[in-house]
């Protein structure tokens, strides 16, 4: 592990007071243009990350959740820099990365990881488990070969995958177990953050079960920090500290797991949970009364004004097409994007 | 609940590959009745999809060397290629799983519904047939009406414009919709539903099974759901049937399997599944075994927390634990529930009784998910 302290000394280093946050992003936007006409003149744009704040504390699971299309990928990819922010900052470890230049990004690349959805497309199907493993640490120059091959190992190890499985192909192993190579490849090199997009939903429930199981481990022994994207919400319960709800680019919710669960304040995350199918009755009594929303979560180019959720909303009232709603804080480690709970208006969340 | 709509009696289904011959169903057996809606239960790779292609009959390339498919009263094994493209689309029809690449992309909606309708039971037309059928204008209009008829029962609020739409056109709940429609389009009396909403939003899902729920409950359709996922099968379903490689390892009704589920591989799947109340389980270990070398005994044995040598050895035949209630495994005694079993699986296998038995007989019948016991 020395090594990978070594390495890290040439990184940037710029020492992160005790008491701020692993990550901070502060009002982050990622804008895609859309070109049309002869001409590919830009006629508008899809805002898929507009405007959001959030704080991850070290050793943190911070869940993300939404339905396809609200924009979850994009704010895990923005913060890594793997898309280039609009507007905003990304603070990482005392570090803004959206200043570093090429060079520098790439270094800082070791303290920050990702782990993608699709296990078999992220995988380069004619290398073999330990070149894949091996490539993060032979791009940021750690150790000699005998000294790779042992590390190598040792992440297998972590992972919980037999060590003759480095000179196997992707193709040879199944699901589960080429999600393991990608963790442990992530893992590496002892990143401070890592986003994990969607990592499991690819995967069987019962396979499931143990790559969450390694995750938490690994997150336990080494503090990693973890940015959890995922559209299942019974997962999150199990895995996250925190969580933020998004909608069309938007935070409309965020807090402690279980304040969230027990009593989501936005009418979104409400039809969420209650959308929630269980498996016992003790579960069911676990989650709100059903809460139906109307239609599907609208093209992104035509996002609705105001409350960008009013369109669907079956609390809606006339202030909703107005300004956008702000965060409203309701309780000490909660806040939601509704102006239900927004005293100047008779409208009350009686919930 | 009336009369046995569907039995599937003892399927096995080979297909022949290049490491030999894969034994993806081996010994089947499940019924439905008129009105009921099942479920078939089992993870990736389990056989699901291959069981019910087998009762649709579409499984080209497969081999299926025993076993009855019987449907009122009829053996559909025995039927030609023509009088069972017969009976699909009117007597028993298919909801596929993925609605963005089960549409036809270069047709309309409408000139999909209304080939259904059109062509059901018939495979080609003679020319004579086909000049009446271009004269006869006005079964054109008969036919868009019913299908926009349709459309508006499956909640689609603007059906002449989804008529007249491409399907790139249509949102994935949408054309999720109009797969609905389809399939129920001429009435059939038996509906499998392979996978509903599971590539849509949690939301839009549970609005999607909602509605076919309404469908079936009017129209008094049998329905069996394929699944992956228990929760959906516990919302859906009066009665489940639980796959493991090839195998029904366990069938009861559904409210059963969930206060006392009992085989190793049922709860090991319970327990894995992220609940709200008491966390997550450590998943089942190992994998699906070889298809085209599948242990001779039990299949689930090498992941099984409790499997005892006589597990390898000896075949578990599924034994009846309770009037509906059947389990595949050592653990359980009852007479076979099958009675083609009845003489080779007279004398149980004894290793012992289950483990969680004795410690959840004092704090017996709370609930299942509660009372999982460790698995690992």
């Amino acid at each position: 592990m020395s090594l990978i302290e070594n390495s890290r000394t040439r990184g940037s280093q710029n020492g992160r007071n005790s008491d701020e946050p692993m990550v901070r992003v502060e009002n982050l936007k990622k804008y895609f243009p859309i070109h049309e006409g002869i001409l590919q003149r830009k006629t508008g744009e899809v805002r898929a990350v507009d405007d959001v704040s959030l704080a991850i504390e070290e050793g943190e699971t911070f869940g993300l959740v939404g339905e396809s299309g609200s924009g979850k990928t994009t704010l895990g990819r923005t913060m890594l820099r793997l898309t280039e922010p609009t507007e905003g900052s990304v603070v990482i470890d005392g570090q803004d990365i959206v200043d570093l230049s090429d060079g520098e990004l790439k270094r800082f690349r070791q303290k920050m990881q990702i782990v993608h959805q699709d296990p078999t497309s992220s995988l380069n199907p004619r290398h073999r488990v330990k070149t894949i493993v091996e490539a993060p640490l032979k791009i940021h120059g750690y150790g000699d070969a005998d000294e790779r091959l042992e590390r190598v190992e040792e992440l297998l190890e972590m992972v919980d995958l037999p060590r003759e499985f480095m000179y196997r192909y992707p193709g040879q192993l199944s699901g589960g177990q080429k999600q393991r190579v990608g963790i442990a490849r992530a893992v590496a090199l002892n990143p401070k953050f890592v986003v994990l997009d969607e990592p499991t939903s690819a995967l069987d429930v019962s396979v499931q079960a143990r790559i969450v199981d390694i995750l938490e481990d690994i997150q336990d022994e080494f503090g990693i920090t973890y940015l959890f994207i995922t559209h299942d919400l019974s997962l999150l319960r199990n895995v996250a500290d925190r969580i933020g709800v998004m909608y069309l680019g938007r935070l409309v919710e965020s807090g402690d797991v279980s304040s969230v669960f027990e009593t989501p304040e936005h009418p979104y995350s409400r039809a969420l949970m209650s959308a929630i199918s269980t498996v016992s009755e003790a579960d069911e009594r676990a989650k709100p009364e059903q809460q139906d929303i109307e239609g599907e979560i609208p093209d992104p180019r035509e996002k609705p004004s105001g409350c960008a959720f009013r369109s669907r909303c079956p609390r809606a009232f006339d202030a909703c097409s107005g300004e956008e709603p702000p965060m409203y804080q309701i309780r000490e480690n909660q806040v939601a994007r509704c102006y239900l709970h927004d005293d100047r208006f008779e409208e009350d969340p009686d919930w | 609940m009336g009369d046995t709509l569907l039995e599937v009696r003892n399927l096995h289904v080979h297909f022949d590959t290049y490491d030999g011959v894969a034994e993806v169903i081996n010994g089947v057996d499940f019924t439905i009745d008129e009105g009921e809606t099942a479920a078939l239960v089992g993870e990736t790779g389990c056989g699901k999809s291959v069981t019910v292609k087998a009762i649709m009959g579409l499984l080209p390339a497969a081999r299926i060397p025993e076993g009855e498919i019987v449907y009122k009263g009829q053996n559909m094994l025995n039927l030609s290629d023509a009088e069972r493209h017969a009976r699909r689309g009117r007597e028993m029809s298919m909801i596929m799983q993925d609605p963005m690449t089960s549409l036809n992309p270069v047709l309309t909606v409408g000139e999909q519904m209304t080939d259904v309708l059109k062509w059901q039971g018939r495979r080609r037309l003679s020319v004579t047939e086909w000049v009446r059928d271009k004269l006869a204008r006005t079964s054109d209009a008969e036919y868009r009406e019913r299908a926009i008829e349709m459309l508006a029962d499956v909640d689609i609020s603007a059906p002449e414009r989804v008529f007249d739409s491409y399907p790139v056109e249509l949102s994935g709940g949408m054309r999720q919709r109009v797969l609905i429609a389809i399939a129920v389009l001429s009435e059939p009396d038996f509906l499998i539903a392979d996978e509903p909403g599971t590539a849509l939003d949690v939301t839009t899902e549970a609005k999607i099974l909602d509605l076919l729920d309404e469908l079936v409950e009017e129209r008094d359709t049998s329905v069996l759901y394929i699944t992956h996922d228990l929760g959906i099968a516990r919302e859906v379903s009066d009665f489940i049937n639980v796959m493991y490689a090839g195998e029904i390892v366990e069938q009861a009704p559904t409210s059963d399997l969930f206060a006392d589920p009992q085989h190793p591989y049922t709860r090991g799947l319970l327990e894995s599944i992220p609940t709200l109340s008491t966390g997550i389980g450590d998943g089942i270990e190992g994998h699906l075994p070889d298809y085209t070398d599948p242990p001779s005994a039990c299949r689930f044995a090498d992941r099984c927390p409790y499997a005892e040598p006589e597990c390898r050895e000896v075949y578990p035949y599924p034994r009846q634990t309770d009037d509906e209630h059947a389990i595949a495994c050592h653990l359980f005694d009852g007479p076979p529930a099958h009675e083609r079993h009845v003489d080779i699986a007279a004398e149980p296998v004894n290793i012992g009784r289950p483990p969680w038995k004795e410690s959840s007989e004092t704090n017996s019948e709370s609930d299942a998910v509660a009372d999982g016991g460790s698995i690992q």
